[in-house]
Parts: structure tokens; sequence; C-alpha cells
């Protein structure tokens, strides 16, 4: 899969509105700077997928939405152990530093979060692609970052040995990491449709 | 900091006094190194198939990903249960190992992910199922596992002792 220096810069270009927009919405929800920074896009060899993460044994607490419709891939929201009880305590009206463990309520508030943020992220492509694009019920898991990344990568190895990775950082009062990895066929697709604008 | 590296690490990664060889993603790690340790970091849905000879103190993993390669081409046999498990063996003959010798653990399957609806009996069992099949198909015999749940699992296979410990994110450390 080798992409031109032209369809990454529509990807980056078509992912950066879109979480910006997806940032706001944070923002308004956790009445905290949330920024979300420039993405970056690239082609990664799912093999050396794992090898690429920092360290792949980081505890993260994630919120993952699968996308299904004319884009299928993956969506992923990582925060930091910490981030997540930081956003559990501002949405349960929790006394800030209060929740050092999470419970099925944290959870579950961190998973609205990530329905939220990541559905106005997918609404923002497809407002713009034209695309029909459907996030499912989100799920959450509290594990390794290696193990989390791993679902979303087994995936798409059934079908290929690359794929593309929109990863940006989360910056402000809370940290994280927000990854989206579309299938090789959606790809095709989303590219297809920010040419055909130009 | 960023999540990812913008350059992919090396395999061998220096470890206080041995070495470790990591298994990444469909990878097949070999090793008759008395100094070296073989590990799997975190493994999700994924499998490790861990091999050792306790005679020749050789030991092998290979990181499965997905159960059956349904004869797609194979220039990642490690990928793929019914192919990493004859390429493994072979790899570990090539080394010194025998057959008759090697014994099988199996770490991994698991299902991470937890949500409404969220199909819990999904991949990380298609995998064991199928790493199980194709090894009795190779008459080995499994001896130990520590395989689905809903944690990650990070594996590591000692060769000089065959020990092979597993670490969790608070699901605790065993031995297996």
């Amino acid at each position: 899969m080798a992409l031109t220096q032209v369809q990454l810069a529509n990807l980056s270009e078509v992912t950066r509105q879109a979480l910006a927009d997806a940032s706001q919405t944070l923002t308004s929800m956790l009445e905290q700077t949330i920024r979300m920074e420039a993405p970056a896009v690239e082609v990664v060899d799912l093999y050396g997928m794992q090898s690429l993460l920092q360290d792949p044994t980081t505890p993260v607490t994630a919120v993952y939405l699968l996308v299904q419709g004319d884009l299928h891939g993956h969506l992923l929201l990582l925060w930091s152990t910490e981030s997540a009880c930081s956003i559990a305590d501002i949405l349960l009206g929790k006394k800030p530093g209060t929740t050092r463990e999470l419970d099925e309520m944290d959870l579950s508030a961190l998973a609205e979060v990530g329905n939220v943020t990541g559905t106005c992220f997918l609404n923002a492509l497809a407002n713009r692609t034209g695309l029909k694009i459907l996030p499912t019920v989100p799920a959450t898991a509290e594990d390794m970052v290696g193990a989390i990344v791993q679902y979303a990568v087994a995936d798409l190895a059934a079908t290929a040995d690359e794929a593309v990775v929109v990863e940006t950082q989360i910056e402000g009062d809370v940290k994280g990491h927000f990854l989206l990895l579309p299938d090789a066929g959606s790809l095709v697709r989303l590219l297809q449709c920010l040419e055909a604008e130009q | 900091m960023s999540l990812l590296h913008r350059t992919v690490q090396p395999a061998l990664l220096a470890a206080g006094d041995g070495a470790v060889l990591s298994a990444g993603l469909g990878e097949i790690r070999i090793s008759a190194d008395q100094a070296q340790q073989i590990a799997c970091f975190g493994l999700g849905s994924c499998i490790a198939v861990v091999l050792y000879d306790d005679g020749a103190h050789v030991g092998g993993i290979a990181h499965v990903v997905l159960p059956q390669s349904d004869g797609r081409a194979i220039a990642h046999p490690g990928k793929w249960a019914d192919t990493a498990v004859p390429e493994l063996l072979r790899q570990m003959e090539q080394a010194g190992a025998r057959r008759r010798n090697l014994k099988a653990r199996l770490a991994g399957g698991a299902s991470v992910l937890k949500g409404h609806g969220f199909p819990q009996l999904g991949i990380g069992q298609r995998n064991a199922e199928a790493t199980k099949a194709a090894l009795q198909a190779a008459g080995v015999a499994v001896v130990a596992e520590d395989t689905g749940g809903q944690h990650g699992r990070t594996v590591w296979l000692h060769i000089d002792s065959g020990r092979l410990l597993i670490r969790t994110v608070g699901h605790g450390e065993k031995e297996l």
C-alpha cells in the first residue's frame, strides 16, 4: 500500500478538521481545555505495529469503537490511568483526586466520552466526504496498550499486511491518544471522495 | 509523549544480564543461547505458542495472530496458527531440538474489550482452538496453558531453564 504525498496530505487535512470538531466536543463535555494536535498519518507494517508502540506493556484505559458502513475500521481513545480517573471525577462530579480505581460507573462514563468524541469525529468525516459512517456501541478496556491495539491489528491482518494509522495526542488537562485504523478498502473509498472534491 | 516510535525497534533488546529476543506479531523466534529469553509483549487476542526441549535446552515462540491461513500466501507463516506451528517445529529441529522432547505451552487468546453486546468468545478463543488443533496434528503435547479471560499478558521464556513467566496488569504474575 503506497500512498502519494497528495493522498497523505488529504488524509491529514480531513482528519485534522474532524479532530478539531471532536476536541471542541471533548472540551465542552469535560469543561477543560483539550487539544488534539495535527495527526500523524502513516502506512505501517502491521507486523511492526507492536514494536512501534513505545512500550506495549504500558497500562492504559481505552474506549474502542468499531466503525462500520462505508468506512470499516477501528477507533481508539487511550488514556493514562491518571487521566481516566480525572475524567471520571469531572463527569461524575467528584472532588478532583477522588477516583483511584475505575468502577463500572466510571468506565461507563468514560465509554460515553469516547462515544461522543469518536462519533463527533466520524460525523465530521462523513459530512465532509458524503460517506455513510456508523460507529457501534463503545467497548472499554483497562490493560496493556499492546493487548488492546492488537484487537484492531488482528482484524486488519486478516486481509492485509499493512494499514494506515491516524494517530494524535490528546493534550491539555487530561492526556491521551487518539488512533484510527481504517481497513484498506475503506481507505480507497475515503481517498476517492477526497480526490473527487478537488 | 508519542505512543508510537517513528522507527521500528530492533528485535534484540539489551535487558539486564541476558538479552531478550522479542517475538512481535506473526514472528517466530528460536534460541539455544542459554543467556537469552524470548518474550511476547502485550498479548491480547494473539497466542504465544511456546515450545521447549528440556534436553537440548532449545526454546521457541510463535506469536500467532489469526487462526486459519486458508491457503493464503505464506510470506508470514508465523501469522496463522495452522502455518505457524509447522514452521516453529521446523525451526526448532533445525536449532537442535528433538521433536519427541518438545512440550508446548500456550498463553494469550484473551478478549480484552468489554462492552454491551461485544463478543467475548471472539478471535482469541478461535486462535487458542486452532493452535491446539495444529499442535495435536503435529503430535506435540500441550502441557500447560494460560489462555482466554479478559486481560492481556506478557510472557518470558528463559532458555536455560525453560521457565515461562507471565505478567499481567492487575491479574498477577504466574509461571507455567
